[in-house]
């Protein structure tokens, strides 16, 4: 097997030149100082790996996320950001699809681990994913299918919970949970294909279970609408969840409903595709480690997870194991 | 000098009331006195209506006989005592005083005081005045008057000239002229005055007291109000600082990161590259001590043995090659340097010290304000400099003028398309002074906004976007250093900001450099 290739795209050669140094040994390393010349490489080469930077003149790095994915869908997005602007951390959620966030300044051997960790997932998957994005481009909007897919809605906002309902009840079935507790059952209890989620429920985080839930159902698609609107939290939904979309609140049932149709979308292909899956997948022995499990059969009493349903107690144990964990953190 | 609003009000009050008080007191003792004087004259023309009825058949033969007497024969007359004596019974308990008659030629026929029988009066103004038919009268005050029998004194009299008819509708015969003691008529109107001017007078200050509180305390609230206002005005103003300070960090955060993350990267991987060339330097250095133990000629002699070479030469790939080194040191250092400088713009920038600055470089400063401008506005917009070289000196406060241009410049980069917006910052010396524009091909300002764009808490941004206050806090600053500020502006066009700041004077330059 040849070396994987490498894109890096930065206005500051100094930044291109550290990225080579670090990369070229172990991948080909292409480099572009501008989003223009990014495109124009991306066309002319295949790569597994995009990484840009945001802030740069003319094309911005969402920019070259929303082109590259049109060029070659199935290069991983990655963005490197050092100003925390929230809308375009947003919008290269939205319309570039990134894989993960790097902040400014890195650490050599994250930033290896990451790329790594992309380089891995694009290659094992760029058949799929480029099958499977011609065919949603040419596939028309089936809807309509015999196939439902179990939509929760997880937020105590009525309004949102209402527009979300209305649009696709017809359809899909739509569950309503205002609390984890409630989220939980269900997730034990039914098939869920799209989470629309709040970060907050209440005065509990929901962020945890976004994640958790993206560690062993990598089809679930999520889309997070909150009225939190913070930069922080979206690139930490994105490298932990793997969250599909981000909806700052308010928002308008048109942006809600084209989203949410999608983010159904989304799963059909993933549920079709189960290749696709691990582009959508955080690396779950490192994210159990962290949580001081060793097995996942622990928590199931002996009884295997499927991608179809968590067995009864499987959330709730993990939960529990979660929170135990930040009261000590917190002590 | 400010306006104080009590004061005002008590000064002109003051006037007001004098003036009030005085003109009324003046009125009415004018209309007092008239009264008085027309009573008088009415009364004096009955009184003469009765005297001729009474004594005209005494007076007439009289009057015919003395025709021609001269002043002796007149006061020795023998009908003189008579006459007199019939006067003063008819007058007897009436306030008065003395009466005299004049023939139709002015001649003084009888007085009561003798003495001034036979005096001419033809000249006379109030004869004259009776003898067309028009009873004429007057007050004055007298410090002594010889009455009937007496000489009164310090009294008022009004003395009438009265026309004598023989037969109505005829010319007068003659003329009487009667003088009247009005005295104590005249106290009580001066009595009447001092109590209405009293009343009036307290009246008025009454009004004034009651509009002096009102006013005092309107005055007071207004004050009160103004402290807040100013109050609120300039914790707006340290908000919206404290808000573009924030702006300015976050921006320079991240000029920061951009080297700090290269050179990190960098020395990262010069850490990692060091270990990984260790064999080689470890070789290389022993290769070269082994040299230099050897002669200077033929052969060298190594004790290197191959087995071990290999073994160390399997192992040995290095993500740096030695003579790369160097170069990722260079770019590191680069890196270093960028920040450094970042750091000296900063400091250059936010000098905290308020005090005045001679020999200011205007392009200098300039220069400062567009790196840390750079790093808060958009990427894609173009910035010109248009500076003119050997521009004077300014004496300024340059944390102050440094916000002056950071707003104008972000306020031109917020106007401007970010696509292809363009802004020229131009400097030139313009007699004594130094004009900086700075242009933008922005929206513009339309022509309604444009008079009130340095008015405080004026804006066109979307609520919450701005305070207004930006542009009044650049032209109060431009302002306290005696320098100007205008602006032309066409929509769709662009904006252009002209501020002048006035050249240091010459002998404040030569007393410095003496110094």
């Amino acid at each position: 097997m040849d070396k994987a290739t490498l894109l890096f795209v930065d206005d500051e050669l100094h930044i291109l030149n550290a990225l080579n140094w670090l990369f070229r040994k172990q991948y080909k390393v292409l480099l572009a100082n501008s989003g223009e010349e990014a495109i124009e490489l991306l066309k002319q080469h295949p790569v597994d790996v995009l990484v840009s930077d945001q802030r740069m003149p003319g094309m911005t790095g969402i920019d070259v996320l929303r082109e590259a994915r049109k060029v070659r869908p199935e290069t991983l997005r990655i963005l490197l950001t050092g100003y925390s602007d929230f809308k375009a951390i947003v919008g290269s959620v939205n319309e570039g699809e990134v894989f993960r966030f790097i902040q400014k300044p890195w650490d050599n051997a994250k930033i290896r681990e990451i790329v790594a960790e992309a380089v891995e997932v694009a290659r094992s998957t760029a058949d799929a994913a480029r099958k499977a994005e011609e065919a949603a481009t040419h596939a028309p909007d089936t809807a309509t299918e015999a196939e439902r897919i179990g939509v929760m809605v997880l937020d105590e906002d009525d309004s949102i919970t209402e527009s979300i309902t209305a649009t696709i009840k017809s359809r899909h079935p739509v569950v309503v949970a205002n609390s984890l507790e409630k989220a939980i059952e269900v997730l034990e209890s039914q098939k869920i294909g799209v989470l629309i989620s709040e970060t907050q429920v209440g005065q509990t985080d929901v962020t945890a279970l976004v994640k958790l839930l993206k560690q062993f159902h990598p089809e679930i698609v999520t889309v997070v609408v909150t009225g939190h609107n913070d930069a922080e939290l979206v690139i930490n939904l994105i490298n932990e969840g793997q969250i599909y979309r981000f909806l700052p609140k308010p928002v308008k049932p048109g942006i809600c409903k084209i989203n949410v149709e999608a983010a159904l979308r989304k799963h059909r292909q993933l549920a079709e595709n189960p290749d696709l899956r691990i582009r959508h997948i955080v690396d779950k022995d490192a994210f159990l480690k962290k949580l001081g499990i060793t097995h996942v059969a622990e928590l199931t009493g002996g009884a295997e997870t499927s991608a179809e349903t968590a067995p009864k107690g499987f959330f709730s144990n993990l939960m529990a194991r979660l929170r135990g964990l930040r009261t000590q953190t917190a002590n | 000098m400010k306006f104080k609003l009590v004061r005002f009000f008590v000064l002109t009050s003051i006037v007001f009331f004098f003036l009030t008080v005085g003109s009324l007191s003046f009125l009415q003792q004018k209309v007092a006195v008239n009264n008085l004087i027309d009573t008088a004259q009415a009364n004096h023309v009955d009184l003469t209506k009765a005297f001729s009825n009474s004594l005209w058949d005494d007076f007439r033969p009289f009057m015919a006989e003395t025709r021609g007497l001269s002043r002796e024969a007149l006061q020795n007359h023998p009908k003189q005592a008579e006459l007199y004596q019939k006067v003063q019974h008819m007058l007897k308990g009436l306030t008065v005083l003395k009466v005299k008659v004049y023939n139709s030629d002015g001649l003084t026929i009888f007085s009561t005081q003798k003495s001034q029988i036979g005096d001419d009066k033809s000249q006379n103004g109030g004869f004259l005045s009776a003898m067309k038919g028009q009873p004429i009268s007057e007050l004055t005050h007298r410090d002594s008057f010889s009455a009937f029998d007496e000489v009164v004194e310090e009294r008022d009299v009004i003395s009438s000239y009265v026309p004598i008819y023989e037969k109505a509708g005829g010319q007068p015969v003659g003329v009487f002229e009667i003088y009247s003691d009005m005295t104590g008529l005249l106290a009580n109107v001066t009595q009447t005055q001092y109590t209405v001017v009293g009343g009036v007078a307290g009246l008025v200050l009454l009004l004034f007291l009651s509009q002096f509180f009102a006013i005092r305390h309107a005055d007071r609230t207004i004050e009160q109000q103004e402290r807040e206002a100013s109050r609120a005005k300039l914790q707006l103003a340290q908000q919206e600082k404290m808000a573009s300070l924030g702006q300015m960090v976050a921006g320079v955060a991240h000029e920061l990161n951009t080297p700090l993350a290269f050179s990190r990267s960098n020395i990262e991987l010069i850490g990692e590259a060091l270990n990984q060339l260790q064999p080689a330097m470890q070789w290389g250095h022993k290769l070269v001590e082994e040299v230099k133990q050897q002669p200077e000629k033929g052969r060298l002699k190594l004790s290197f043995r191959a087995p071990e070479l290999r073994r160390e030469a399997a192992d040995y790939d290095p993500d740096l090659l030695p003579e790369e080194v160097g170069e990722v040191v260079n770019q590191t250092l680069a890196g270093l340097e960028q920040m450094a400088e970042l750091v000296r713009n900063l400091k250059d920038f936010t000098r905290i010290d308020r005090a005045k600055v001679a020999h200011y470089e205007m392009n200098k400063g300039l220069d400062n304000v567009l790196y840390i401008a750079k790093s808060v506005i958009h990427t894609a917009i173009q910035i010109d400099k248009d500076y003119e070289d050997n521009l004077p000196r300014i004496t300024c406060m340059p944390s102050q003028i440094n916000q002056v241009f950071i707003n104008l410049i972000q306020n031109a980069a917020q106007a401007v398309d970010p696509e292809n917006g363009h802004i020229t910052v131009r400097t030139r010396a313009d007699g004594d002074r130094v004009r900086i524009e700075v242009e933008d091909n922005g929206s513009g300002i339309r022509e309604d906004d444009l008079p009130h764009i340095f008015e405080s808490f004026y804006t066109t941004k979307a609520p919450g976007e701005g305070t207004g206050l930006g542009l009044s806090i650049v032209k109060e600053i431009v302002d306290q250093h005696g320098g100007e500020i205008q602006v032309q502006s066409t929509v769709g066009e662009g904006t252009t900001f002209t501020v002048w700041l006035p050249v240091e004077a010459q002998v404040d330059n030569n007393v410095a450099q003496a110094a």
